[in-house]
C-alpha cells in the first residue's frame, strides 16, 4: 500500500477539521474586537457544517473502507457515522458557546481551535484500525478536552477538577499503552485485524500475556467511557467544566470513546470473547448501579447528569456484552443508535443548563429550577422532554434506544442483564422526574434577573427536541435532515456492517 | 380504508398544539377552544359508534409500516371489547373539560393541552393492534396525568404524582421486558419479527417462562387497574389530583388496565390464566370488601369515592377472571357503568367542595332543602353506583356476579355481600351530607346546581338511565366480540357447562337485564 492522493481525499473530513482548527486563531486578530466572539462562533459553526457536508457526501458515495496508511486507519461507514455525530455535537455546542463565551468573558480563539482539535482526535478514534493510531486518537482528543474542561481558568474548583482529570487520564493512558505493548508482545501486531487473526489461530503459549494486555486495555478504555470503578473523575469534571463543554464531553467525547471501545472489541478482541465477556458484564452491572444510585443524592444538576452519564455508560456496556461475531447481530447498531439518542438528549439538556445559568454559572442546583416552567415555559418543556428521553419513555429517542439495546441484549441470551438494566431504569425514574417536578410543581425561589442573553440557544434546544422526538417516532427522513428512527437504524446497521 | 380512528387520535394533539398560539391571558378562548375540539372529536366519534358492526370483528382498521425492519407497524382498529372504552374517552373528555371550567384558574393552556393529549393517549392505547404501538400509547397517557396531578393537584400533589408514576412505571417496564421476550419467542418459533397482537397470542412456553411472563403482564395491568394489593398509589393520586383528572383516571384510565387483561394477558397466556384465575378472583373479592370497608370509615368524601372506585374495579377484575360470557360481558358493560357513576360522583363531590372549600363529610349536613337539584343528582348517581335495578350499574354488577357464581360459587356469594357494603357507605354518605339538621351556619342557603354543572351531570345521568333501561344498545355491540374472545382463548366450553345452571332460562346475558326492567 503506497501513499497516494486518494488516501488524502478519503480522510478529507479529518483534514478539514485540523485545518480549520489551525486557521481559526489566525483569523481572530482581523475580526472586530467587540464582536469577535460571535464571529468565531459562527465561523466554527459553518466550518463544522461544511465538514459534515463532505462527510455526508462520502457516506453517500459508499466508501470502500479499505485500510489506508499501512493499515492504521480506515474511513469506513462506521468512522463516517461517528464523524457526523461528532460534527453535529460540535455544531450544537458552537451555537450555544457563541453567546456563552462572551457572557462568561472567556477566550474565543483557543476555545474553538481546541474543539476542532478534539474532534480531529475523535475522528482518528472512530477510524483507527490499529491500537497505535487509536492511542494517538485518544491522546489528541484528551489533550484538547483537558484544556476545554479547565477553560474557566480563574475558578479553583474548575482547576482542581481538571487537574484530577488530567492525572487520572494520563494514568489511564499509560495503562492503556502498557496493555497495547503487552498485546504487541504476544501477537506481534498492533493491528486489530491482525490481533483477531492471531486469536483465531489459537493464541498458544503467549495467551496469558495477551489476556493481561487485554485486561489493561479494557481498563484504559473503561476509564475513557467512565465505567465504574474508573468513573471517579466524571462528576468533578462535569461539574467544574463550563456547561457547554460538559455537554460536549457528555456527548461527543463519550461517543468517541465508545466508537473506540466498540471497534476494538468487535474487530480485535472478538475471538477471545469468552475471556472478556464476564468482565464487561460485571462492569456493566456495577456501572449502572453506581451511576443510578449516586445520582439520587446530587443537588447539582451537572453532577446529577454526570452520574446519569455513568449509568448510561452501563447500559451501553450491556450492548458490548451482547456483541457477537455474527454480522446479523443487532448489538453494535443498537449502541450506535443509543449514542445518537443519548447525545441529542444531553446536548439539549446542557444547552438548557447554559441558558438558565447566570454569569459565573450560578443557578445550577436542581432546587434553583423551582418554577422555571412559569418563567421559561419552552426551556422547561425541553428539559422535561429530555428527561423523559433519559428515562426512556416513548415517544422519545431515548425510549427507542433502550428498546433496541435491550432487544439486542435479550436476543443474545443475556435476559438477566436486561432485567438488571430495567431495574436500573426504574431507579433512574426518580431522580430524572425530580427535575421535572421541581420545574413544574414548585414555586420559584431563585432570582432570575440576569439570566438570558444566550440568544439562539433556544434554536439549539429546539433542534435537539425535534430530533429527539423524530428519532423516536419517525419512519422516514424529515426534510432530509432529521433521520427518523428507521433511517437512523439502517444507517447504524450499515455503519456497523463495515466492521465485519 | 377509513382514517377515522387516526383522526380521532390526532385531532386532540393538533388542537393542543394550536392552543399554544392563543395568548396565555385569553382564558375564555383557551377553554372554549379545548371544549370545542373535544366536542368536535366526539361528534366525529359518533361515526365510530353508529358505524360499528357488532359481528364484523375488528373495524375501522388502519395499517401502515412504521419500523418495518423490526416488524413494528402502525396498526389500529376497534372491536366490541375496545369500542366502549374508546367511546368513553370521547364522551368524557368534554365532560371533564366542562368540569374544569372554574376549578382550574392558572396555567390553563398547559392544563387543557394535557387533558386533550390524555384523551389521545388513552384512545391510542385501546385501539392499538400492534403490541409496540400499544406500549408507546400506554406510556404516553401517563405523562399528561403526571403533570395534571403534579401541577394542578392538591397539597400533597408532588408526593402523589411521584408515587403514581413510579408505581406505574415499575409495572410497565417489567411488562416491556416481557413484551421483548414474547417478541423473540415468536421469532424463534415462526421465524418472523412481528409485534402484531394476534400473532403473539398463545405461543407455546415452558412453564417457567409462562409464569414469569404472565406475572410481568399481570403486574403492569394490576397496578393500573388497580387490583388489591397493588392499589396503594390510588388513594393518594385520586385524592390529590384535580377532580376532573381524578374523573379521567377512574373513569377511563383504570378501565384500560382492565382492558389489558382482556386484550393481552388472557389471550397470550390462556393456560396460565386458567390456573391463576381463581386466585385472581380471590384478589378481586378481597379488593371489593377491602375497598368497601375502608370507604366506610373515610371522613373525606373524595377519598371515600376513591375507595369505592377501588371496590368496584375489583368486581370488574372478578368478572373478567370468571372467564365466562356473563362475567366478561358484564365487566365490559360495567366499564361504562362505573365510569359514568363513579366519575359523576367525583364531579359532584367537587361541586360540593367548591361551594364550601372542604371535602370533609362532617362539614356538610342538611343541604337537601337548600339545594334540591344537587341532592337529586347526587342521589340518582348514588343509586346507579350501588346498583339499583333499572340503572346501568345493576346490569353490569348482576352479570358479573352471575359470572362469578358460574366460575366459583363461594367467591360469588361473598362478593355479593360487597354490593350490600357499597350501599351502606354510599347511603350513609348521602344521609350525612344531604339530610338531617343543618348543623353549620355555612350550609344555610347552599347554592344549587348551576346550568354549567347541570350540563356536566345531565349527559352522564341520561346515559346511565338509558343504558340501564335498555342495555341492549350497548350489549349488542359487545356480545359478539366477547363470544369471539371466548372461542379464541378456548374458554367458550366452560361457559356452556358452568353458566347453564346459574341461569336456567336463557344463555343470553340480555335476559337478566330485560328482567330487571320490570322492576
Amino acid at each position: 500500500m503506497s501513499f497516494d492522493l486518494n488516501q488524502l481525499v478519503q480522510i478529507l473530513p479529518l483534514l478539514m477539521v485540523v485545518v480549520f482548527g489551525l486557521f481559526l486563531p489566525l483569523v481572530a486578530p482581523v475580526l472586530p474586537a467587540e464582536k469577535k466572539g460571535y464571529f468565531m462562533g459562527w465561523i466554527s459553526f459553518v466550518a463544522l457544517l461544511l465538514t459534515a457536508g463532505v462527510a455526508l457526501a462520502q457516506l453517500a458515495g459508499k466508501p470502500s473502507g479499505e485500510p489506508i496508511f499501512h493499515g492504521l486507519f480506515a474511513m469506513d461507514t462506521y468512522a463516517l457515522f461517528f464523524t457526523l455525530l461528532f460534527l453535529a455535537c460540535g455544531a450544537i455546542t458552537a451555537i450555544v458557546t457563541t453567546y456563552y463565551l462572551p457572557r462568561e468573558q472567556m477566550g474565543h480563539e483557543e476555545f474553538y481551535a481546541l474543539m476542532f482539535f478534539s474532534i480531529a482526535g475523535m475522528i482518528v478514534l472512530a477510524g483507527g484500525t490499529s491500537l497505535i493510531s487509536l492511542f494517538l486518537g485518544v491522546e489528541i482528543m484528551s489533550m484538547a478536552v483537558y484544556a476545554l474542561a479547565g477553560f474557566r481558568r480563574w475558578s479553583l474548583r474548575s482547576n482542581e477538577s481538571v487537574l484530577k482529570y488530567f492525572f487520572l487520564g494520563s494514568f489511564s493512558s499509560a495503562i492503556l499503552l502498557f496493555g497495547v505493548a503487552l498485546i504487541y508482545g504476544a501477537t506481534g501486531t498492533t493491528q486489530l485485524a491482525g490481533i483477531a487473526d492471531w486469536l483465531t489461530a489459537g493464541g498458544g503459549a503467549l495467551m496469558p500475556l495477551f489476556i493481561m494486555g487485554m485486561g489493561l486495555a479494557i481498563i484504559g478504555m473503561g476509564f475513557k467511557v467512565a465505567a465504574a470503578p474508573f468513573h471517579t473523575w466524571t462528576p468533578d469534571v462535569y461539574e467544574g467544566a463550563p456547561a457547554p463543554v460538559t455537554g460536549f464531553m457528555a456527548t461527543a467525547v463519550k461517543a468517541a470513546s465508545f466508537a473506540f471501545f466498540l471497534r476494538v472489541m468487535q474487530t480485535g478482541f472478538m475471538p477471545a470473547k469468552a475471556e472478556w465477556v464476564q468482565v464487561l458484564a460485571a462492569l456493566a452491572v456495577l456501572t449502572m448501579f453506581t451511576g443510578n444510585i449516586l445520582a439520587f443524592v446530587q443537588p447539582n444538576i451537572k453532577r446529577m447528569l454526570a452520574y446519569s452519564s455513568i449509568a448510561h455508560t452501563g447500559y451501553m456496556l450491556m450492548g458490548l456484552v451482547a456483541l457477537s461475531p455474527s454480522a446479523e447481530n443487532a448489538a453494535g447498531s443498537a449502541i450506535l443508535y443509543y449514542l445518537v439518542a443519548y447525545s441529542l438528549t444531553n446536548l439539549g439538556i446542557f444547552a438548557c443548563i447554559s441558558f438558565l445559568s447566570k454569569q459565573g454559572e450560578k443557578l445550577v442546583n436542581i432546587e434553583d429550577y423551582a418554577g422555571v416552567a412559569q418563567k421559561y415555559p419552552w426551556i422547561a418543556l425541553a428539559i422535561a422532554i429530555c428527561m423523559f428521553s433519559l428515562i426512556g419513555l416513548p415517544p422519545t429517542a431515548g425510549f427507542f434506544g433502550k428498546y433496541y439495546l435491550f432487544t439486542a441484549v435479550v436476543q443474545q441470551g443475556y435476559a438477566w442483564l436486561a432485567i438488571i438494566g430495567i431495574i436500573n431504569s426504574i431507579l433512574s425514574v426518580y431522580y430524572y422526574l425530580r427535575v421535572v417536578v421541581t420545574m413544574y410543581m414548585k414555586e420559584p425561589t431563585a432570582d432570575w434577573t440576569g439570566v438570558s442573553g444566550l440568544k439562539l440557544t433556544r434554536l439549539a434546544v429546539t433542534i435537539c427536541v425535534v430530533a429527539i422526538l423524530w428519532a423516536g417516532i419517525g419512519s422516514f427522513n424529515l426534510l432530509a435532515v432529521f433521520p427518523g428512527a428507521e433511517p437512523l437504524l439502517s444507517a447504524a446497521r450499515d455503519s456497523v456492517s463495515s466492521l465485519f | 380504508m377509513s382514517h377515522l380512528l387516526s383522526i380521532l387520535i390526532l385531532l386532540p394533539v393538533m388542537a393542543s398544539l394550536g392552543m399554544l398560539l392563543i395568548p396565555a391571558d385569553r382564558k375564555p378562548v383557551i377553554k372554549t377552544w379545548a371544549l370545542g375540539a373535544s366536542l368536535l372529536n366526539l361528534a366525529l366519534g359518533l361515526g365510530l359508534w353508529f358505524g360499528f358492526k357488532p359481528e364484523a370483528g375488528f373495524q375501522f382498521a388502519e395499517k401502515a409500516d412504521w419500523l418495518p425492519s423490526l416488524g413494528i407497524s402502525y396498526h389500529i382498529g376497534v372491536d366490541g371489547l375496545s369500542l366502549l372504552i374508546a367511546m368513553l374517552t370521547l364522551i368524557l373528555t368534554p365532560v371533564a373539560i366542562l368540569a374544569s371550567w372554574n376549578r382550574i384558574q392558572h396555567k390553563l393552556r398547559g392544563y387543557y393541552a394535557c387533558m386533550l393529549l390524555l384523551g389521545s393517549g388513552m384512545l391510542g392505547a385501546v385501539v392499538a393492534r400492534d403490541l409496540f404501538l400499544f406500549y408507546v400509547f400506554w406510556e404516553v397517557m401517563l405523562l399528561p396525568m403526571f403533570f395534571m396531578i403534579g401541577v394542578w393537584g392538591g397539597e400533597k400533589r408532588v408526593f402523589a404524582t411521584t408515587k403514581f408514576v413510579v408505581y406505574t412505571l415499575v409495572g410497565s417496564l417489567l411488562m416491556f421486558l416481557a413484551i421483548l421476550y414474547v417478541y423473540f419467542k415468536h421469532q424463534a418459533l415462526n421465524g418472523t419479527w412481528t409485534f402484531d397482537i394476534p400473532s403473539l397470542y398463545a405461543l407455546s412456553y415452558s412453564p417457567t417462562e409462562m409464569w414469569l411472563l404472565f406475572g410481568a403482564f399481570f403486574l403492569a395491568f394490576a397496578i393500573k387497574t388497580p387490583v388489591w394489593p397493588f392499589h396503594s398509589w390510588l388513594p393518594d393520586a385520586y385524592t390529590q389530583a384535580p377532580t376532573p383528572a381524578t374523573f379521567m383516571l377512574s373513569a377511563v384510565m383504570a378501565k384500560i388496565g382492565a382492558y389489558g387483561f382482556l386484550r393481552f394477558l388472557i389471550p397470550m397466556f390462556p393456560e396460565a390464566t386458567r390456573t391463576a384465575a381463581p386466585f385472581i378472583m380471590l384478589l378481586g373479592m378481597f379488593g371489593l370488601l377491602y375497598g368497601a370497608w375502608i370507604a366506610l370509615v373515610q371522613t373525606d368524601a373524595k377519598r371515600l369515592i376513591a375507595y369505592s372506585s377501588l371496590s368496584h374495579m375489583s368486581i370488574i377484575v372478578m368478572g373478567i377472571f370468571a372467564l365466562n360470557q356473563f362475567g366478561i360481558t358484564g365487566s365490559v358493560f360495567y366499564f361504562m357503568a362505573h365510569a359514568m357513576a363513579t366519575g359523576a360522583l367525583f364531579l359532584l363531590v367537587m361541586m360540593l367542595a367548591e361551594r364550601r372549600g372542604t371535602r370533609e363529610i362532617a362539614q356538610f349536613g342538611g343541604i337537601a332543602k337548600a339545594a334540591p337539584w344537587l341532592t337529586v343528582a347526587f342521589i340518582f348517581i348514588t343509586m346507579a353506583s350501588v346498583g339499583l335495578p333499572g340503572l346501568n350499574g345493576f346490569v353490569g354488577e348482576f352479570l358479573m356476579l352471575m359470572g362469578a357464581y358460574g366460575a366459583a360459587n363461594p367467591i360469588g356469594v361473598i362478593a355479593t355481600t360487597g354490593v350490600i357494603w357499597s350501599a351502606c357507605y354510599m347511603l350513609w354518605l348521602v344521609s350525612r351530607i344531604f339530610f338531617g339538621e343543618i348543623t353549620r351556619p355555612e350550609n344555610q342557603g347552599f347554592k344549587d346546581l348551576t346550568l354549567r354543572e347541570a350540563f356536566i351531570i345531565l349527559p352522564l345521568a341520561a346515559l346511565i338511565a338509558w343504558t340501564g333501561f335498555y342495555p341492549q344498545t350497548v350489549l349488542s355491540k359487545v356480545e359478539p366480540s366477547v363470544q369471539a374472545f371466548l372461542q379464541q382463548t378456548g374458554f367458550a366450553a366452560a361457559v356452556e357447562a358452568k353458566a347453564a345452571p346459574a341461569d336456567g332460562e336463557s344463555h343470553t346475558p340480555a335476559a337478566p337485564a330485560a328482567h330487571a326492567d320490570g322492576h
